[in-house]
C-alpha cells in the first residue's frame, strides 16, 4: 500500500492523537501498537483508542490499495515531525511488517503490527451512538475552561476532581469544586441529568473543538461522542450518583450574607498578588481593607512577607480577610478587568464571590 | 479523641458503620495530600481512617486532630505501630485501642461465631455438613504479634476472603451448602501443600493429575519455588534430626539463619543489610514430630533435581517435558 501527504496539512491530527495516546487513564496489557491505519475505497483513515477516550480522522489521502496495520503513536509522530521535509511519501510492506516513510534522499523504516479488522474495530469504538445534535461548540468550550481549573487534583477523593455537566436549555452547564473554591457556569445545579468528566477528558475535548467551526455529539454507553466532517471523538464519562455533594454547592452562594461589594482592577490585582507572593514565598495572602485601600500582605509563620497596596474608586467598610494565594491567581486569569468582588458571610468566615461570563466563583476563605 | 484499630479492614469498615451511621468513612493512605485537602466546610462529618501511617503521617494527623480538623482513626494491619509516638501513646492512654483481630487458628469456637454473627446478619444459613467443611480447611493467615515483647508469627482465620466467598455465595442462595465452597478462593491455596505433600508420599498419580491445575494456579515457576522452599525447610528439619536436635526453638533459629544473620561483614568489611526471614512455630514443631522415610542426603538430591529443572525451564525447555520428568524423578527418591 502507497500514500503520500504534506505534513503540514496532518501533523495537528498526529500530534492530538499523540497526546491522547500520552494521557491515556488506565494502561491497557502491552499495547504498544496502537495508531490504526486503515484504507476504505482508496481513502485513508486513521484512529486510536485507548480503552478511555479515542479519536478518528478521514485524512482525505488516497492510497494505492486497500489495507491496515497499527503502528507505534510516539515513534510515528516523532518521525514525521522530525522529518527534513514537508512532503512524505509512504509505502506498507504488509509481508516485513514494515512502514518505510520517506522520499529520495531521506528514508526511515517503521514496525508495524498486522491488524485481523481494523474496518470493525473502528465501528465497534466509533459508531456506537445512532443520534446526533448540533452542538454549540463555543458554549461547550466555555463551560469546561471557565470552569475546570477549580477541580481537585486526581488523588484528592472523587468526585471533587471531576467537572460535572448537565444539559438545560439547549446549553451545556458546569459546576466544579475542590473544598476550597467553587465555580458554577450557567444555572444552577439541582437534580438534572448530569454527568461526570475527569480533567483529562475535558483537556481533550477542548482540543478537540479547535478541528472545526461545526461539530455533533451524542452521549452514548455512558461515552460523550463529538463528532465533525472528516472525525470523531469520543471519551468516557462517569454517570453522576453525587447529585447531593453537587447540589450543596449552590446552598453556600445562597446562604452567605452580603458584607461589603467592591470593584478592583484586576490586572492590579494580579499584578500584586504575584509580586508579593513571590517575594515572600508565602501562599497565604492578606486582604486588609481601609477606606479607599485595599492592602494586601503575605502571611508567613517566620521572618519576612511583603505588602502592596492598592487605591480604590470608592471607600468600603474596615475588613480582613485571607484567602490562598494561587486561587486568587487562577481565578483572576478568568475574570473581566473590572470585576465586582462580593465578600460575603457565612457562620463567621468571610466567602469571597466574583461573577464574571456567566461563571459564578467562590473561594473559600484560610482556616 | 483519636482510636487504634488493629486487624480486619473489612471488620473495622462494618464496626464503624454500625458506631457511626450518619458519619462518611474516609480510607486515607495519602496523609499529607488529605490534611492538605481538609476543608471545614465539607469535611467535619467524615470519620478519616489512616491505613498504616508512618511517623510522618502520624505527625500530620496529631497537628491536624490538635487544630480540630475532622475526626481521625489510625488502622493498622498488625499491632506493629511505635508506641513511643506521642499519639500512639495518647490513645493507649485513654483505651482507645480496638483490637478487631482475626480469631487464632484453633480458636474454632470464636471461629464459628464470628461466621455464625456474619450469616445472621446477611440473613443467611450454612448447612452442618458445610459448617464441619469449612472448619476443617478454613481459609488461613499468618500475622505477626508482638505479644510477651516477643515478635511470632502466628495462624489465623482469614475471615476477609471467608466473607468475601460469602457474600458471592449469597447471590444465588441464602443456605451454604459443602458444593458452595468447592471453588472459593482459598481452596486451591491449600492444594499446593497438599499437593506437595503428594509427592513425599510417592502417590505420583495424584501429582501427574493435578500438576496441571497447580501450574494454571501458581505458575511452573512459582510451583517449583514453593516446592524449593518446602525442600528446604525440611533437609534443615531432618538433619536435626539425625543430629538429634529436637528442641523446636533451635531449629526455627536455624530456620531462620539466626546463627549467621548479622554476624559477618561483608567482602568490603561493612555490616550487610538483611530481613528475618520469620518461621512459624507451630509449622516446625508439627514437622519435628512427624516420621519421614526420607534423609537429609534424599532431600538434598531432590532439592539439586528441582534446582536443575529450574535452569532448564529459564532456559526455554519445556514444562510439558521437564515436570513429569522431575516428579518421576522426586518420587523414586
Amino acid at each position: 500500500m502507497k500514500f503520500a501527504f504534506d505534513k503540514s496539512q496532518v501533523i495537528k491530527f498526529f500530534a492530538y492523537l499523540n497526546k491522547l495516546e500520552k494521557t491515556r487513564l488506565i494502561q491497557r496489557d502491552n499495547k504498544p501498537n496502537s495508531l490504526v491505519f486503515f484504507s476504505k475505497d482508496n481513502n485513508l483513515n486513521i484512529f486510536l483508542e485507548n480503552g478511555i477516550s479515542g479519536c478518528y480522522f478521514n485524512l482525505g489521502i488516497s492510497c494505492s490499495e486497500d489495507n491496515c496495520f497499527s503502528i507505534d503513536s510516539n515513534s510515528f509522530f516523532n518521525s514525521i515531525s522530525n522529518f527534513p521535509v514537508d512532503e512524505i511519501q509512504f509505502a506498507y510492506v504488509s509481508d516485513k511488517n514494515s512502514l518505510i516513510l520517506g522520499n529520495k534522499k531521506t528514508k526511515v523504516v517503521l514496525e508495524t503490527s498486522t491488524l485481523e479488522d481494523a474496518e470493525k474495530s473502528y465501528l465497534d469504538s466509533f459508531i456506537v451512538a445512532s443520534e446526533y445534535n448540533e452542538l454549540n461548540s463555543k458554549n461547550l468550550y466555555e463551560a469546561i475552561t471557565n470552569t475546570v481549573f477549580c477541580t481537585a487534583p486526581e488523588y484528592d477523593e472523587f468526585p471533587y476532581s471531576s467537572l460535572l455537566l448537565f444539559e438545560e436549555d439547549d446549553l451545556f452547564h458546569s459546576v466544579t469544586s475542590d473544598k476550597h473554591r467553587i465555580a458554577i457556569f450557567g444555572n444552577d445545579y439541582s437534580e438534572q441529568k448530569s454527568l461526570l468528566l475527569s480533567k483529562i477528558s475535558c483537556d481533550l475535548i477542548t482540543s478537540v473543538l479547535g478541528f472545526s467551526e461545526d461539530h455533533e455529539y451524542s452521549f452514548a454507553k455512558n461515552k460523550l461522542f463529538i463528532k465533525w466532517h472528516n472525525g470523531i471523538f469520543f471519551t468516557s464519562c462517569e454517570n453522576n450518583t453525587y447529585q447531593s455533594v453537587f447540589q450543596n454547592l449552590v446552598n453556600f452562594f445562597q446562604e452567605a450574607k452580603d458584607i461589603f461589594s467592591v470593584s478592583i482592577p484586576r490586572d492590579e490585582l494580579q499584578k500584586s498578588m504575584k509580586f508579593i507572593s513571590s517575594i515572600s514565598s508565602s501562599h497565604i495572602v492578606k486582604f486588609t481593607f481601609k477606606q479607599n485601600t485595599l492592602n494586601l500582605s503575605a502571611v508567613t509563620s517566620g521572618k519576612g512577607g511583603a505588602s502592596d497596596k492598592i487605591t480604590l474608586e470608592e471607600n468600603v467598610i474596615d475588613f480582613e480577610a485571607t484567602y490562598l494565594t494561587s486561587h486568587l491567581i487562577k481565578l483572576l486569569d478568568h475574570v473581566e478587568k473590572n470585576v465586582v468582588f462580593h465578600f460575603k458571610d457565612y457562620n463567621n468566615f468571610s466567602l469571597l464571590v466574583v461573577e464574571s461570563k456567566n461563571t459564578k466563583y467562590l473561594i473559600f476563605p484560610m482556616q | 479523641m483519636s482510636r487504634i484499630y488493629i486487624g480486619s479492614i473489612n471488620l473495622v469498615k462494618a464496626k464503624l458503620k454500625d458506631e457511626f451511621p450518619n458519619k462518611k468513612l474516609i480510607f486515607v493512605d495519602r496523609t499529607e495530600e488529605n490534611s492538605l485537602s481538609f476543608s471545614i466546610f465539607f469535611d467535619t462529618n467524615k470519620i478519616f481512617l489512616h491505613i498504616n501511617p508512618n511517623i510522618e503521617s502520624l505527625k500530620i494527623i496529631a497537628s491536624d486532630i490538635e487544630k480540630q480538623r475532622g475526626t481521625h482513626f489510625l488502622y493498622y494491619e498488625e499491632d506493629n505501630f511505635d508506641g513511643r509516638n506521642s499519639l500512639i501513646q495518647s490513645i493507649k492512654k485513654s483505651g482507645n485501642i480496638f483490637d478487631v483481630s482475626f480469631p487464632l487458628f484453633g480458636d474454632v469456637n470464636n471461629f464459628k461465631r464470628q461466621l455464625n454473627n456474619y450469616l445472621s446478619k446477611k440473613d443467611m444459613l450454612i448447612s452442618s455438613d458445610a459448617m464441619t467443611w469449612i472448619v476443617s480447611n478454613p481459609p488461613i493467615l499468618r500475622i505477626k504479634s508482638k505479644a510477651a515483647n516477643n515478635k511470632k508469627e502466628l495462624l489465623a482465620y482469614d475471615l476477609d476472603l471467608l466473607f468475601q466467598e460469602i457474600d458471592k455465595i449469597s447471590s444465588y442462595t441464602k443456605t451454604i451448602n459443602v458444593e458452595d465452597f468447592s471453588n472459593c478462593l482459598f481452596k486451591s491455596e491449600t492444594d499446593v501443600f497438599d499437593f506437595i505433600e503428594s509427592i513425599f508420599d510417592k502417590d505420583i498419580d495424584k501429582v501427574l493429575q493435578k500438576y496441571e491445575e497447580m501450574i494454571e494456579a501458581v505458575t511452573d515457576q512459582g510451583l517449583l519455588m514453593i516446592l524449593l522452599y518446602q525442600l528446604h525447610f525440611l533437609l534443615v528439619c531432618s538433619d536435626c534430626k539425625e543430629k538429634s536436635i529436637y528442641n523446636s526453638e533451635t531449629v526455627t533459629s536455624m530456620l531462620e539463619l539466626e546463627d549467621i544473620l548479622g554476624k559477618y561483614l561483608g567482602s568490603d568489611y561493612n555490616s550487610v543489610s538483611y530481613t528475618k526471614k520469620s518461621q512459624n512455630p507451630i509449622r516446625v514443631k508439627i514437622e519435628m514430630n512427624k516420621k519421614r522415610d526420607l534423609s537429609s542426603q534424599n532431600i538434598s538430591y531432590m532439592i539439586e533435581q528441582v534446582v536443575n529443572t529450574i535452569i532448564d525451564l529459564r532456559d526455554f525447555g519445556n514444562k510439558d517435558y521437564a515436570l513429569p520428568f522431575l516428579f518421576y524423578k522426586l518420587v523414586t527418591v
